[in-house]
């Protein structure tokens, strides 16, 4: 069956690029012929230039795959052209409210994405495709039915970060710490950093002093105003020489960053998904994450939630992941159990071989 | 950690700690902040730097005890052991094992081969080590190993002589360091000691300030409770007056009960005699109505061969009839048949009042209406002046339940202007009947004085005077 994958634009390393690329290799192995479509593609395999989709549009057999995480009016118009069975991927769009205090660019730009949640929905296409429950609750509020709506968790490189050796080298400190706080993300308003910031002063301060943050995550430059934000906080803090800020780093550096982590702390406000807690789970690292969006889901009772992001409650969290070996022993063994069954790659391409076969 | 939480599933684990973390989180802020402290420099262990991936044997075997067991787990598993890992392995190594064994053991565990440590030379001993291991051949491969290591044994000797020396010295110094620490920990102890027992003299005063106050107060409620006590009693006796107020009133409410009782009974008593009168008075009634009707029957045939005023009536009929006008209306009381017909052939509408059924039934006549009441009933049914003549045969019956004043009355109320009332007293049936009941009375109307019936209304009062009987032919005065 010819599949087309649409994205506005491919990443090379962004989770919705590797949900493309690898989905696109496990269509492959599944005896489809799928193509990636992109305005504008970086990193290997490239994706092919939107003109070149036309074709496969006007195929009724074809099935196209448009992989939604932002605003982009162009698919909209795609999506109406088709004369082939469609499908929409939701990787989920950020609430603009996050942004309202940091970026009036990147608050229209959310706002006009999740205007095109009903825009979609309106399209009548065969699938729409969520990384999780939390996603399609989007579609399933905006009146698409829910024998429409199916689940199937984001591709990722797991077995490829099992497999690589670790990278120490950006992680050495040159101090002796007894503990370390590890959280993976880009630097973003929903991302909850300075809760996280709060919880890990706190921790200093009651808990154990001798201890570090790592901070593993892109800044962006359009997030001026956040960035300096976290900056300043971290002064009011008092713990700028404690935190540890790791920028464009490659799986070495993350893994050695999750296996010299205590626990991967993850307060992010807004998750349609998030793949750090499948590394994490999938390293035997504990996961203490905020209970939000899709992270309870995604956990499936392998890490602590907190509601909300009481300091308190991380901090106190993190104290009892470190001293209790059994707890630890618990989320490793429920981790790798819904690794597993859940979310390694066979796992996923298996289920998207059952979504598929639909379309035959 | 417990043992009853051994067994315990992971989720459950998991969940067990969710809660006992709020908990704990909850009493977070309530504990010593701690200081700010600075960072150690490195310590032996921390040369072996995490960012490394290759070592030399020599670097992870040459510690020793705790030492060893931290190095190799910082070098090998990027992390350092758990307090219950440490003594793990301390206790392999008390027991005889081989460092190379445990380091072996930590690089190609799950955890181990995860990290990918490469140690030159590691393998090859490690599975040497691992031989000794094997039985029979162990031992043998383990005793050449030790005789092949003896010509070393005097150096190893004397290097650990020259350690432990070194560590002697290292510990004295450290024991000289500790004692100084120790005297001035005992001055500060001195110190304390003494603010203490001012402390504690403070706390005594205030102790003995508080009893005091705690004393007062005591009083204050002793007062407070005598006075309470006063008013419970007053209270109790109040409520005990109350009581016999109760008591009091519940009496009279017996009282009222027994009274109710007792009237209830009376009247239904009253009720019941009412219920026997009126059955006493039924039973009159129907026997005088048997009687009068018995008297009749028998009195009507008697009288029928001869009438006994035949001659008397044609005399009153020529005096009433003449008297009144064509087609006249006419009430008539107790009168017989002839009477009934001698004013029907004339033309009058008459309407005969006759209580005697058996009477009546012989006195209809047609054109004639009967009503079975008596005088006074019909008359105070008759409206005012609207009857031109009435006719009394037998006024010593009429009067038994009308009296004569109340029948010229009743008379002189219903007859029209000029309208005549005939009264007449003659024997006949109705007579008869009374005679037979025993009833007979005489109104002796024969010895009125005319005068007397201008008293009721009537202007002009005519004596007929017949052979056996007397009867008045009064007219009512005009308007």
């Amino acid at each position: 069956m010819r599949i087309g994958i649409l994205v506005a634009v491919l990443g090379e390393r962004d989770a919705v690029g590797t949900d493309v690329r690898e989905m696109a290799a496990a269509l492959q192995r599944l005896g489809h012929h799928a193509r990636m479509f992109a305005s504008a593609s970086h990193g290997v395999p490239a994706a092919e230039p939107l003109a070149a989709m036309e074709e496969l549009l006007r195929d009724p057999d074809a099935v196209l795959i448009y992989h939604f995480a932002f605003g982009w009016p162009p698919a909209i118009d795609f999506l109406r052209r088709a004369r082939c069975r469609r499908i929409v991927r939701y990787h989920n769009v950020t609430p603009p409210e996050f942004f309202a205090e940091w970026s009036p660019e990147y608050e229209a730009a959310c706002r006009a994405g999740r205007a095109e949640i009903d825009t979609l929905a309106a399209l009548d296409c065969e699938l729409y495709l969520g990384d999780s429950p939390h996603n399609v609750d989007d579609f399933l509020a905006a009146g698409v039915p829910r024998r429409r709506t199916a689940v199937l968790a984001p591709f990722n490189r797991l077995d490829h970060l099992l497999t690589v050796p670790g990278d120490f080298a950006l992680l050495d400190a040159p101090r002796q710490r007894k503990a370390t706080w590890l959280a993976v993300g880009r630097l973003a308003p929903n991302k909850g950093h300075l809760d996280l910031f709060d919880a890990f002063a706190l921790y200093r301060d009651y808990c154990e002093a001798n201890a570090r943050l790592i901070v593993v995550g892109s800044r962006d430059p359009r997030l001026v105003s956040y960035n300096a934000a976290l900056m300043e906080r971290l002064c009011v803090l008092g713990i700028e020489a404690d935190v540890r800020f790791l920028s464009g780093v490659g799986e070495e550096v993350l893994k050695a960053a999750y296996l010299s982590a205590d626990a991967l702390v993850s307060l992010s406000a807004h998750e349609g998904f998030c793949v750090p807690l499948i590394e994490a789970m999938a390293l035997g690292v504990p996961v203490i994450a905020r209970d939000a969006g899709a992270q309870a889901w995604t956990l499936g009772g392998a890490g602590l939630l907190s509601e909300g992001a009481d300091p308190a409650r991380v901090a106190a969290s993190m104290e009892r992941v470190r001293q209790d070996a059994a707890l630890r022993d618990a989320m490793r063994e429920t981790g790798f159990a819904r690794i597993a069954s859940e979310f390694a790659p066979g796992v996923l391409e298996r289920n998207l071989g059952d979504l598929t076969e639909a379309f035959r | 950690m417990s043992s009853e939480y051994k067994d315990e599933d992971p989720s459950a684990r998991i969940e067990r700690a969710g809660h006992e973390i709020r908990l704990l989180a909850a009493g977070l802020r309530d504990r010593p902040r701690l200081a700010r402290t600075e960072v150690s420099d490195a310590t032996s262990t921390e040369r072996l730097e995490p960012a490394r991936l290759a070592y030399a044997i020599s670097e992870l075997a040459g510690t020793h005890h705790r030492t060893f067991v931290e190095a190799a787990f910082r070098a090998l598993l990027k992390r350092a052991p758990e307090p219950d890992e440490t003594e793990a392995h301390l206790a392999r190594l008390t027991a005889g094992a081989r460092k190379v064994e445990i380091l072996g053991d930590l690089r190609w565990a799950p955890e181990g081969r995860r990290v990918g440590v490469h140690v030159r030379g590691l393998r090859a001993r490690y599975l040497l080590a691992k031989a000794t291991r094997v039985p029979v051949f162990g031992r043998l491969l383990d005793l050449c190993l030790d005789v092949a290591a003896l010509p070393l044994q005097p150096r190893h000797l004397r290097a650990v002589e020259t350690t432990l020396a070194a560590r002697d010295e290292a510990t004295q110094e450290t024991l000289q360091g500790l004692n100084a620490r120790i005297g001035i920990l005992a001055a500060q102890v001195r110190t304390l000691a003494e603010q203490a027992a001012a402390r504690t003299t403070q706390f005594t005063q205030r102790l003995d300030d508080l009893h005091a106050t705690l004393h007062q107060q005591a009083l204050a409620l002793h007062a407070v409770e005598s006075a309470l006590h006063t008013r419970i009693d007053a209270a109790e006796k109040a409520v005990e007056e109350g009581r016999h107020l109760g008591e009091r009133q519940r009496e009279r409410l017996e009282e009222l009960e027994f009274i109710r009782q007792r009237f209830y009974a009376i009247n239904h008593w009253a009720h019941s005699l009412e219920t026997a009168f009126a059955r006493i008075d039924d039973t009159a009634r129907t026997r005088e109505g048997e009687l009068a009707a018995r008297a009749a029957t028998l009195a009507l045939p008697a009288l029928a061969a001869e009438p006994p005023s035949a001659q008397d009536q044609q005399s009153w009929d020529e005096a009433f009839a003449s008297a009144l006008p064509i087609h006249a209306g006419v009430l008539a009381f107790t009168c017989g048949r002839d009477w009934i017909e001698r004013l029907a052939r004339r033309g009058f509408a008459v309407v005969h009042a006759e209580p005697n059924p058996v009477l009546a039934e012989a006195a209809r006549v047609e054109g004639v209406v009967v009503e079975p009441v008596d005088a006074n009933e019909l008359l105070r049914r008759v409206p005012e002046q609207s009857v031109d003549g009435i006719s009394i045969l037998a006024v010593s019956s009429v009067v038994r339940t009308l009296p004569l004043v109340d029948l010229l009355d009743a008379s002189a109320r219903v007859l029209r202007a000029n309208g005549v009332l005939l009264l007449a007293d003659a024997p006949g049936v109705a007579a008869l009947v009374d005679d037979l009941r025993g009833l007979r009375a005489d109104a002796r109307i024969g010895v009125l004085p005319a005068p007397l019936f201008h008293a009721f209304g009537f202007a002009e009062a005519r004596r007929i005077a017949t052979n056996g009987s007397v009867a008045w032919l009064l007219r009512r005065a005009a308007a």
